[in-house]
């Protein structure tokens, strides 16, 4: 037997009360003014002594009500038949940071993630009931994991792996977790990267250059974003072709590295093909033509993920886009619409070199901030998670993850479950009952008793 | 004195209906008008005028009421008119009526409801009401501790008004002495009168009774008022309670259940021997318990005066 709620045992003192009364106080008599006392003196009578049998039954019986409500404060509990011994009676959720900088190399010369997802794993083993969440993003994670929790008994915590770089978690996204529930933030040391981080993104649009191909034509730009080790299965494919100015495709730019697209090309990770094919690209026609429903789940995903982007939904609610030209609606799917109602993008499956892709067919300009949007939505909706906080090495401190954390010790009783500190109220309860009854009986006792002295008075 | 009144029977129907309880009495906060309400009903259908002066000389007729005493029956006017008329009379030489009042602490029992004290002042209200307007002269002696209230005995409603407003102002506190009240009573009175003392009689029994019979013998007439709560009488107490002396302050802490069986005996020995004293000596004796309306007791005592009175001079 385990007790949740030990702290309650401090009530223990309590019991000194009824002692105390016992010992010291005496029953309070009512006062009565009378006339004159002269004929009640003839009754002297000492007022009844304390200590009888009575009494100290009474004494026993209040300590009882007091420890027996201290004990169902205390909260027994019986871990359920088959549990194993040892087990940490909270119901956990481990969120692993899944982010670029939990590749690097821990001293025990493991990769930070692997050591992250080994500790989570024990600490799921240990726990009533666990789960262990991936993310790169771990603040965006705990708001879920408050919620998870919140369906559950007993003790919970949130616990998160990470090295904690950057504002990957702030104040305001704990406060999403429920204040019962523990948070625990368990740094994971890791001490280099295995291929250092590229700082691209924050050289300006043009730095871009490297990955993305800018070809300058006089009918158009054709843009290319092809991460520089492409040409594997797992390579992101962004296709952006159009006319367009200069500051057009800069602004496009912009929106893609918005999403910190290009920085993350850790190993391991999957991209999934995406194809943007803006008006003037050269294949756009033939892509329409061969163009079918998408079926894929991934392409399902994306297509939510699109959707639910809220710079594309504003970029396209201001476009005006282009519902001259005939296309065959049947196979494509609308992904974002303009406030008038008409279809901004459409989405479609298709082949690219003899791969399964998405194509997301933009019906404005390519220049403009809608293209944009949707290039950026792509990017993001690829599964390429953001990454900034990669490019900006500072590292919350100790300090601020303790001012964080907060200890799962309050407990909050199974839902549904029987309380197990019920029955021991019950108890209580019934005491109390017998308390007051002997209490009743003693009262109408001591005119036996002082009967009783009379008598004795008497014979002596 | 007296209006005409309708002859027949309903008076007495009506009077039982009119009396004042003790409570409706104690919640009438003006005395003078308690007084005048307690005697109102008492002189409805009174068989007899109470206080009758001895040397009376006639004044008017007034048609008969039942219960009048034939004694005073005009016969003659009867036999010439065939119609029945009562002679009155005023009374040349007015009586005088000293109401010797206990004032003192164990007379504000019980402490909620109507008390002893409050239940005196109503009777001595009433009484002197009762004195002054059959032409009398009431006086009023109070003591409370050490304080003496003395107001002389006359007659006239403005003395009645001035001494019901002094009875109303007089608060009970401190103790009493009996033989100092009652012999300054008998002895302000400057006729032989009517000592009527109201008390609880609580304090030096010995002495009282040597007063009173002191104060009989002198002459006066004597009655011995004895106000006792309703709850003193019937202790109603139970468990461990603690009395405590109104007087002196004493406390005393018994089981009250217990005690009650010696106090009732105690009690009972004491109203015996008050009793026992009052007719030894040839004082009126009567026991006014508060629970009793005090309408109600002021006719049976003054009734029993009147029989009492009857019998000696017969």
């Amino acid at each position: 037997m385990i007790w949740l709620n030990p702290l309650a045992f401090a009530g223990l003192l309590a019991v000194a009360v009824p002692i105390l009364v016992h010992l010291f106080g005496r029953p309070r008599a009512r006062r009565q003014p009378f006339p004159s006392l002269r004929f009640i003196a003839l009754s002297r009578q000492a007022p009844i002594r304390r200590s009888r049998p009575s009494d100290w039954l009474l004494l026993v019986l209040r300590v009882a009500v007091i420890v027996v409500a201290v004990a169902a404060l205390a909260r027994p509990h019986w871990p359920a038949a088959g549990a194993t011994e040892g087990r940490d009676l909270v119901s956990r959720v481990v969120v692993v940071d899944t982010s670029r900088s939990m590749m690097r190399l821990t001293s025990a010369g493991d990769r930070g993630l692997d050591a992250a997802l080994r500790e989570a794993d024990r600490l799921v083993a240990v726990s009533d009931a666990g789960l262990v969440v991936r993310t790169s993003d771990p603040g965006t994670a705990v708001a879920g994991a408050g919620e998870w929790l919140a369906q559950r008994g007993g003790r919970r915590e949130v616990v998160i792996l990470s090295d904690f770089q950057g504002d990957a978690l702030s104040k305001t996204r704990l406060a999403t977790v429920p204040q019962d529930v523990g948070v625990s933030l368990v740094r994971v040391a890791v001490i280099g990267s295995p291929d250092p981080i590229e700082r691209l993104v924050h050289k300006g649009p043009y730095s871009l250059a490297t990955q993305v191909t800018v070809t300058g034509q006089s009918n158009g730009v054709r843009w290319s974003a092809r991460p520089t080790d492409a040409g594997g299965d797992d390579s992101t494919i962004i296709v952006l072709s159009g006319e367009t100015e200069r500051e057009a495709a800069a602004a496009a730019l912009e929106a893609a590295r918005g999403r910190g697209a290009f920085a993350d090309r850790s190993p391991g990770r999957a991209y999934l093909p995406i194809v943007v094919a803006t008006p003037g690209f050269t294949g756009r026609d033939a892509m329409l033509r061969a163009a079918r429903r998408a079926t894929q789940p991934w392409q399902g995903s994306v297509l939510l993920r699109l959707r639910a982007d809220d710079v594309m939904r504003e970029a396209a609610r201001r476009a005006s886009p282009d519902t001259s030209t005939p296309i065959n609606r049947a196979q494509l799917t609308p992904v974002a619409r303009s406030a008038g109602g008409s279809v901004v993008a459409f989405a479609a499956e298709s082949s690219l070199e003899g791969r399964n892709v998405l194509v997301l067919f933009p019906m404005v300009d390519a220049g403009s901030v809608a293209s944009a949007a949707l290039v950026g939505a792509a990017i993001a909706a690829a599964g390429i998670a953001p990454v900034f906080a990669e490019e900006d090495p500072t590292v919350l401190p100790d300090e601020a993850l303790r001012l964080l954390e907060r200890p799962s010790s309050s407990v909050r009783p199974a839902a549904g479950g029987a309380n197990p500190g019920r029955w021991l109220w019950a108890v209580a309860v019934a005491l109390l009952g017998l308390e007051s009854m002997l209490r009743r009986t003693r009262r109408a006792h001591p005119a036996i008793s002082v009967r009783g002295n009379h008598a004795r008075e008497r014979v002596a | 004195m007296g209006r005409p009144h309708r002859r027949g029977g309903p008076r007495r129907h009506e009077r039982m209906t009119t009396a004042l309880s003790a409570d409706v009495v104690a919640a009438i906060e003006d005395l003078e008008l308690a007084a005048r309400l307690v005697v109102e009903g008492l002189r409805a259908g009174a068989h007899r005028s109470p206080m009758h002066g001895f040397s009376s000389e006639f004044q008017q007729h007034r048609a008969y009421r039942a219960g009048d005493d034939l004694k005073y029956l005009d016969w003659k006017l009867l036999a010439r008119t065939d119609r029945l008329y009562t002679r009155m009379f005023r009374e040349t030489t007015s009586m005088s009526v000293m109401l010797v009042l206990d004032a003192s602490a164990s007379m504000s029992f019980p402490e909620t409801g109507l008390s002893a004290w409050r239940y005196a002042q109503v009777l001595a209200a009433s009484l002197a009401h009762l004195v002054v307007s059959q032409g009398d002269a009431a006086g009023l002696l109070a003591m409370s501790g050490e304080r003496l209230t003395f107001i002389p005995a006359k007659g006239g409603r403005p003395h009645l008004r001035s001494l019901i407003a002094t009875l109303d102002r007089l608060e009970p506190g401190g103790d009493w002495q009996p033989a100092r009240a009652i012999s300054r009573g008998a002895e302000l009175l400057k006729r032989r009168g009517l000592v009527l003392v109201l008390s609880d009689f609580h304090d030096e029994e010995d002495s009282t009774r040597r007063e009173l019979r002191r104060a009989a013998r002198s002459g006066h007439d004597v009655s011995m008022l004895h106000v006792i709560a309703a709850d003193e009488r019937s202790f109603p107490y139970r468990g461990d309670t603690e009395f405590e002396d109104l007087e002196t302050g004493e406390r005393r802490r018994v089981d009250a259940g217990v005690a009650a069986l010696a106090y009732r005996e105690g009690l009972a020995a004491f109203l015996g021997r008050c009793q026992e004293g009052a007719v030894r000596d040839h004082i009126d004796y009567a026991l006014l318990s508060t629970d009793v309306a005090p309408e109600r007791a002021l006719r049976d005592f003054l009734l029993r005066r009147g029989a009492d009175r009857r019998r000696a001079s017969a």
